[in-house]
Formats: structure tokens, C-alpha cells, sequence
């Protein structure tokens, strides 16, 4: 997606655990129109961790939601949906910029359009972001491909035995009972060897 | 047996130094405090200083100040306030003519009434803070702002306190949060003139510094704001300055400046071409990053890239000591101010449509950029395509941070 | 008899489970972790920076793709698992891991299951690996998988210390208890006492019984005590599935 920087939602928090304490600070999550309730979800979870009373701005599509929790909350971080505004809703923002300072940090999760649309229809508040506009990866804290393949091939030469072979003794029930079994065992997509309730 | 563990030294928080290095890069002037001095670099010609130099020999001039976003409008406002605040006999205001109105739905009287209540406001304070008594005359005249500010019942005829059921007319206020309004901008200047007539004041001037109008895509709101409040303002001998927007510097637009007594554009400072330009950028990040947080080569790279403007500069800054946290690093150096230069330039170049990609490249190879179109406008007012001033002569360059990722696009042309 | 006993130990040792404070979701826990290790990283208390943090602590959901034989099984569907550091049973530092300023160094995994009822742990293995300063090259938290025939003889719930061979029953705890343990409270004692001439014998015919290596100048070992002498190193390749100077698991 543009070749921005790629964040995970728990990456997003770290950033603006040091982030928040300057003032006026917009930050910028692009996503995918179809995740963007879900991401919203997911940074208003993991900043939680950091700031307890962070909320997420209810949205009907327009911007008061927004300027009303922006009045009402100094300085709580809030995570807002940008992905309905269009120029009309953004040009609004541009001239309502200053109702929108204040201390706290506001994060919109916006599409590529519609933060397109921010650049173009305002510009003022635009400028506001500088370069904290960070792309979406909602697989940033999954283990990698690459990761769990490292993690079976360790498997297989530490112990000298073969994918089938686990799954047997699984199957069998005399698989041994060392932690790294139930990884093994998982990392195949076999968790249900693990036993039934 | 001692059991207790070896203690280890404890290392200094990162989080607590850089939240602390984060609280020196904000990217826009905290309106409500002073100007923090000790982070302000004053540029040779800087408007701050010049305007506040001709106000201190005419308080009731009127002055249009221009710039690009984030060249630091707000901030030499302020400075204005800072440097006429040693004035006896004049009192600067700074206030944000979109805070109490919808700039949206500007009438005539709404910029004036609001320097009114700034004037009314002081006033009041001022009677407070001397222990004076507020005569019913003077208690008429100040109220009279607010009631127009705010809106008022009123009765056309005589009122006749016998009559219960003798009706009541209300007379909307000025300032709009909903929908209707209307002008009435000779009643604010008699109003103002009336609470400016207090005994005991004479011989203090007003300076009004009016902000948050340079957001206007509406230029004839703007022209509307300077035929009708300025002139106003200036009639009740209150001096103006305000923030313009930067369609006033091109085509028609140009005719509004000539309403004014002053004229001052604040234009983005080339740092690649101006060695004293540089220096001062450099000074001014590096008040806010102290030595041991920037690489000095990290320092350059920002400034050069920031391409001159301030707010850019800052927000790279901003990105790179994010960059440097996460990191692990307790320096910024080169390789985060890279990753931050990379990151706002793709972000300056989201949306861009491929007759816009086409004239930054124009511009990037050729330096040709005529701004006849809106979207030629909008690449300036957006500063996809930096504008700058050298002498009479005009210079067009594009961001620095979008220049790698242009040459990416097209790169048979020349570099 | 024997057994009984262990039973009882281990009874004892699990029914701390419901004391835990597990959090209800995998994902909870997950953040509680990478929060922990993030403020760990901010105070010196591991050298990786927030990045590494950040990349090093992933989790794997349950997985959409289940079998129909597994369906029909009846077999757990929820299972998910929790990695901090990549894999390392060769105990090679050039495997992603977690390092404190004193040169221990860990990675931790964890098998849980996720369901209405709350987060189980199913499995987890926390091994931290010293440098020399400590007496022992690493010691191993592990919790096996349950409902294995074997389990009157080898603990569930134990502790390797500084030996693949070795368990010793340990209390359940919670992997922040665990996590919390490996960065701030399993350090050496006290500094600098001298290995004993059974410790130092014991050492020698070790590693020449495992990993023969040409003679080395031998150690001295004053009699009043005092810090021997280097030993030399001892050249022992290593690579997956073998240990330096140890028996693969």
C-alpha cells in the first residue's frame, strides 16, 4: 500500500506511548475498507494497555461525533473512523482545525482515498499528521511463514524424527509429553491431536 | 545465606527521555500559552518582528500576512503579542476567528465582533484588577458587544411594564453556531466605540491579531471579512493583522492584498541555496533536540530535507526519533532520518493522480510550474510544490522528501 | 510409595491453576507479555530495543482449516500458541532471543487454549541460559501436555536446572510470573565463589565423556579457596540438535 510503514496495532501503541507527549499529534492508520472497524477495535485494545480511559469515537459518518469527543476529552487518546468522511467532511475539519488541538493524541483509521481526500480538501489539518501516517498490517504479530518453518525444521533435527512420525504417536497416543510436542503439533495445524475436552 | 539477587544498575528510562524529547516537537504553536522563546529562531525579515516594529509606530495600522500551511503564521502572531507586550500604550490581542464562529458561514461583523469581545473582555479585567466601579454607562456600552456578539431580546416599540402580554422580538447574534445570522457591522463599531470610550483608558490602541482565516477556500468570504470587519476595526482605531490565506498572492486574488497598509508574505526559505537559512533551521532543531539526541549529520539531513519548511521540518524530526526510539538507538542518526524522509514523502504523494504526478515531474526536472489551474493551486497550497521568493523572482521546486520517489516513476528523465 | 508422593507434588503444584490470574483471552496475555518485555526494554532491564520486542513476540491464532477427520475426532479446536524468540534447542545465540545486561539470555513458548470458559495453558517451555557467572548454563521452566501415561514418573509442572536429564517438581506458575522471574529475579546470589574441586572434577569428566576434546591446561585450584585459573576454552562444535558440551533433548 504505498510503500508506507507497516504497523501492527500493538506497534501503533508503543509509538505513541512516546508520541503523545507532544501536543496536537495526528496520527494516520490506512486500511482496507473492510477492516477498518476492526482495526479500530484493535488500536483502542492495545492502548488501553498504556492509557486505561482511551476511547473510540462513535461514528454516523459525520464529524460531530468527533468534535464532541475531542471537546469533552482533553486528553485521552481517541481513535476515530475517517474511512466516511469526504471532502465536504474533511473541509469542515480544516476550518474546525482548532477546535480540534489539544493535548491528547487523535488517531483516525482512514482508506488510502479518504485520507487522499484529507490531503486535498485539507490541508491545514493534513499538515498536522507530518509523517506519522503508517500503513495497517493485521498480521504484524503472527508468527511468519518463515518463522515456523525455523521452528519445525529446529524440531525435526532436534529430535531426529519426521512430521508424520509426531502426528502418529499423536494419533497412537504415545507421543511424549514435552512442551515441544504441542508446539510441534500446533505449528502442522494439528492442535486437535492435543486430546478432546 | 544472602539470597537476595546481585543489583544491577539502573539504566536511565528511554520512555521517559524521549516523551521528553517528543514534548519539544509539536508541530503547531500552543495557542493558549506564551511563545516558549527559547525555541523561537527569528529569521532575517522575519514578519514578527517587522510588523510589530510598524504597529509600535502606528497601533492602528492594518497589515495581511501571508504565508504557506505550516510556515509559521501562528507562531510570528504570537511573537507580535510577545513583542508588543512591553507596550504601554498598546494592547495586542491574538485570537482565532474560527473558534466561537463558523468560518464556513462568514457575515459581515462576525471578525469584528469577536475583537470587540476581546477588547470588552479586557476591559472588564482591567476594572476588576483596579477596583474600579462600572458605571451603568459604561456597563451599557459593554454590554452592548456581547448582546451583539451573542443576541439579545428586544422589543421594537416601547417597553410598557403594565402590559403582560406585550410581545418580544429576538434579535439573532452575530456569532453563528447553527444557521442564520446577520451583519450589522456599524452596530459592532458603535458598540466598540462606545466601550472604548471609558475614561481612564484613553490613549491605549488595540492591535487585533486575527488567525485561522488563512483556511478559507472562499476567497470572496475573505474579501467580504476585509470590506466590511477590517474596515470597520480600523475605523474604531483598532490595528489589524491578519492571517490570510495564500490565495491572496495569486491571480485575482492579488487586488485584496492592496486593501491593506502592509503587505508581508513569510515565504518558504530555500535551505539548500541559502547558507544563513540553514543555519537558522539548524538552530531551531537543535534547540528542540539537544546534542545528545541528534547526529549532527543526522541535523543537515533533516534541514535539507525539510526543504525550508518549518512545519516539515519538524514532523521529520518527529518521525525520526520515533524511528530511533523503537530502535533502540539514544541518538538520531542518519538512518532514521532516512526512514522518516522516505515515510512523509510517500505520504505526500498518497492520491496523487497522474495529471498531478505529471506537473510535479515538469517541475522536478524543469522547474516550470505556472499556476493557472486549481490543481496547480492545490499542488502549492498542499506543498507538493514548494514556491520560493528571491527577490522579485519566483523559484518552484518539489518537496525534497517526493523528489526520490518521482525520479522512481520516470526515471529515464533527467534527474 | 514413591509415586504417591510425586502425585501429591504435583496435585499440590497444579491446583495452583485457578490462582493464576490468567487474563481470558490468548490475546490479553499476549499483550500482557509484550507489555512487560516493552517496559523491560525502556529500563535497561534486557538490552533489545522496543523493535525487536515488537517482532519477537507473536502468537499464532486457532487455525480456520481443520480437518474433517480432526472435526470428527472431537479433538480441540481452539489451541493457539504464544512465542517470545525463535526456537533454540541447540542453545545458539545467533537464534532471536531476549538479553539482559548480565548475558543471560532467553525465549519462551507457550500452547494454550481458548474458550468461553477462560485460557488454559496446555503446554509451555521458559528456558534462560547464563553466562559463566552463575553455576549452572540454564535452567528450564516446563509444563507438559496433560493426560500422559507417564506422568506419575515425570512431573508436569518442573524444572530443568542446567540439565536436560534432570527435573525437579516446581510450583505452576503463570508465564508472567515466569517471564517476570527471567528478568528480574534468577541471577546469581552472590559473586565469585570459587567452584569446589567435586564441581570443577565433575566438569572435566563431563565434557570428556560428551564432548572429547584435546587436553587442556588443567586447572588450579587453591586450596584457600580463591578463583581458579582459567580452564581454556573448550572447542565444541555445535549445530541443531546437538548442545554445546550437551546431550540433545
Amino acid at each position: 500500500m504505498s510503500g508506507l510503514i507497516r504497523v501492527g496495532a500493538a506497534e501503533v501503541a508503543v509509538r505513541l506511548q512516546a508520541l503523545s507527549a507532544a501536543t496536537n499529534t495526528f496520527v494516520a492508520i490506512i486500511a482496507p475498507v473492510l477492516l477498518v472497524e476492526l482495526v479500530v477495535d484493535e488500536i483502542v485494545e492495545e492502548l488501553r494497555c498504556r492509557f486505561p480511559a482511551t476511547r473510540s469515537v462513535p461514528d454516523d459518518g459525520s464529524v460531530q461525533p468527533l468534535l464532541a469527543a475531542v471537546r469533552d476529552n482533553p486528553l485521552t487518546p481517541l481513535v476515530a473512523r475517517g474511512d466516511r468522511f469526504g471532502a465536504g467532511e474533511w473541509a469542515t475539519l480544516d476550518r474546525r482545525r482548532s477546535s480540534l488541538e489539544r493535548e491528547g493524541v487523535t488517531v483516525f483509521v482512514a482508506t488510502e482515498a479518504s485520507f487522499a481526500e484529507l490531503a486535498r480538501s485539507a490541508p491545514n489539518l493534513a499538515s498536522l499528521f507530518g509523517a506519522n501516517v503508517f500503513a495497517f498490517d493485521p498480521q504484524a504479530e503472527e508468527t511468519t511463514a518463515a518463522q515456523g518453518a525455523q521452528r519445525l525444521e529446529a524440531l525435526r533435527v532436534g529430535s531426529g524424527r519426521s512430521d508424520q512420525d509426531i502426528i502418529d504417536a499423536a494419533e497412537a497416543r504415545t507421543l511424549p509429553s514435552d512442551p515441544e510436542y504441542g508446539e510441534w503439533l500446533v505449528l502442522l495445524g494439528r492442535g486437535d491431536l492435543l486430546g478432546g475436552e | 545465606m544472602h539470597t537476595d539477587p546481585i543489583p544491577t544498575p539502573a539504566a536511565p528510562n528511554r520512555l521517559t527521555r524521549f516523551r521528553g524529547l517528543m514534548r519539544q516537537l509539536s508541530l503547531a504553536a500552543d495557542t493558549t500559552r506564551a511563545l516558549d522563546e527559547t525555541l523561537y529562531v527569528s529569521f532575517p525579515g522575519a514578519a514578527g518582528a517587522k510588523i510589530a516594529g510598524r504597529l509600535e509606530l502606528r497601533p492602528s495600522s492594518t497589515h495581511l500576512l501571508v504565508g504557506g500551511v505550516g510556515s509559521g503564521k501562528t507562531t510570528e502572531l504570537l511573537e507580535i503579542r510577545r513583542l508588543l507586550a512591553s507596550s504601554d500604550d498598546t494592547k495586542a490581542f491574538y485570537l482565532d476567528a474560527t473558534r466561537q464562529h463558523d468560518i464556513s458561514k462568514l457575515v459581515p461583523g462576525a471578525v469584528a465582533v469577536q475583537v470587540a469581545l476581546e477588547i470588552v473582555t479586557f476591559l472588564r479585567a482591567l476594572a476588576r484588577a483596579r477596583g474600579a466601579q462600572i458605571t451603568a454607562q459604561q456597563e451599557r456600552a459593554l454590554s452592548e458587544v456581547e448582546r451583539l456578539a451573542k443576541g439579545y431580546w428586544f422589543d421594537p416599540d416601547d417597553y410598557d411594564e403594565r402590559d403582560d402580554n406585550h410581545p418580544l422580538f429576538y434579535r439573532d447574534g452575530i456569532l453563528v453556531a447553527p444557521e442564520q445570522v446577520t451583519g450589522r457591522v456599524e452596530e459592532v463599531r458603535d458598540a466598540l466605540l462606545g466601550a472604548l470610550g471609558l475614561a481612564g483608558l484613553e490613549g491605549v490602541s488595540y492591535v487585533a491579531l486575527v488567525d485561522g482565516l488563512d483556511r478559507l477556500n472562499d476567497i470572496s468570504a475573505f474579501k467580504q471579512v476585509v470590506d466590511e470587519d477590517i474596515k470597520a476595526l480600523t475605523s474604531a482605531g483598532v490595528g489589524v493583522v491578519l492571517a490570510g490565506p495564500l490565495r491572496c498572492l495569486y491571480r485575482a486574488d492579488r487586488v485584496i492584498s492592496e486593501e491593506f497598509e502592509y503587505f508581508t508574505f513569510q515565504p518558504w526559505r530555500d535551505p539548500g541555496a541559502d547558507a544563513v537559512t540553514a543555519a537558522l533551521l539548524r538552530d531551531l532543531i537543535c534547540r528542540r533536540l539537544p546534542a545528545d539526541a541528534l547526529d549532527s549529520s543526522a541535523a543537515e539531513k533533516l534541514v535539507r530535507f525539510s526543504g525550508g519548511v518549518l512545519r516539515d521540518l519538524i514532523a521529520l524530526a518527529q518521525l525520526a526519533c520515533e524511528e530511533a526510539y523503537l530502535g533502540g538507538a539514544n541518538t538520531v542518526a542518519i538512518a532514521h532520518v532516512d526512514t522518516a524522509i522516505d515515510a512523509f514523502g510517500r505520504k505526500h504523494v498518497l492520491g496523487l493522480q497522474d495529471d498531478e504526478i505529471q506537473i510535479l515531474e515538469r517541475v522536478r526536472v524543469s522547474g516550470s510550474f505556472v499556476h493557472t489551474s486549481d490543481k496547480e493551486l492545490t499542488l502549492l497550497m498542499t506543498r507538493r510544490v514548494l514556491e520560493y521568493a528571491e527577490g522579485a523572482a519566483r523559484r518552484y521546486v518539489v518537496h525534497p522528501t517526493i523528489e526520490h520517489l518521482l525520479r522512481q516513476l520516470n526515471p529515464e528523465a533527467s534527474p | 510409595m514413591a509415586n504417591d508422593l510425586l502425585r501429591e507434588v504435583q496435585e499440590h503444584s497444579l491446583a495452583r491453576a485457578p490462582l493464576l490470574g490468567l487474563p481470558p483471552t490468548s490475546k490479553a496475555l499476549l499483550r500482557a507479555l509484550r507489555s512487560r518485555l516493552t517496559e523491560a526494554s525502556n529500563s535497561g532491564e534486557i538490552l533489545n530495543p522496543l523493535g525487536d520486542v515488537l517482532s519477537q513476540v507473536t502468537f499464532r491464532p486457532p487455525p480456520t482449516d481443520i480437518s474433517a477427520a480432526a472435526n470428527a475426532a472431537g479433538g480441540r479446536k481452539d489451541v493457539q500458541y504464544i512465542f517470545g524468540g525463535d526456537k533454540n534447542q541447540a542453545r545458539v545465540r545467533d537464534r532471536r532471543h531476549f538479553e539482559r545486561p548480565d548475558g543471560a539470555w532467553f525465549d519462551f513458548a507457550i500452547t494454550l487454549s481458548e474458550s468461553k470458559a477462560g485460557l488454559e495453558l496446555l503446554a509451555f517451555d521458559f528456558e534462560i541460559r547464563f553466562s559463566t557467572d552463575a553455576a549452572v548454563p540454564f535452567i528450564r521452566f516446563d509444563l507438559n501436555l496433560a493426560g500422559h501415561a507417564n506422568e506419575a514418573r515425570e512431573m508436569r509442572c518442573h524444572v530443568h536446572p542446567g540439565s536436560d536429564e534432570i527435573q525437579v517438581p516446581s510450583p505452576l506458575m503463570s508465564p508472567l510470573e515466569i517471564l517476570e522471574l527471567f528478568i528480574v529475579q534468577l541471577r546469581p546470589t552472590r559473586v565469585g565463589r570459587a567452584p569446589t574441586g567435586f564441581e570443577i572434577d565433575w566438569h572435566r569428566a563431563y565434557l570428556q565423556r560428551h564432548a572429547p576434546v584435546p587436553a587442556a591446561s588443567p586447572a588450579v585450584v587453591p586450596e584457600d579457596g580463591a578463583a581458579p585459573q582459567d580452564l581454556g576454552e573448550t572447542d565444541v562444535p555445535a549445530g541443531e540438535g546437538e548442545v554445546d558440551g550437551g546431550v540433545e533433548s
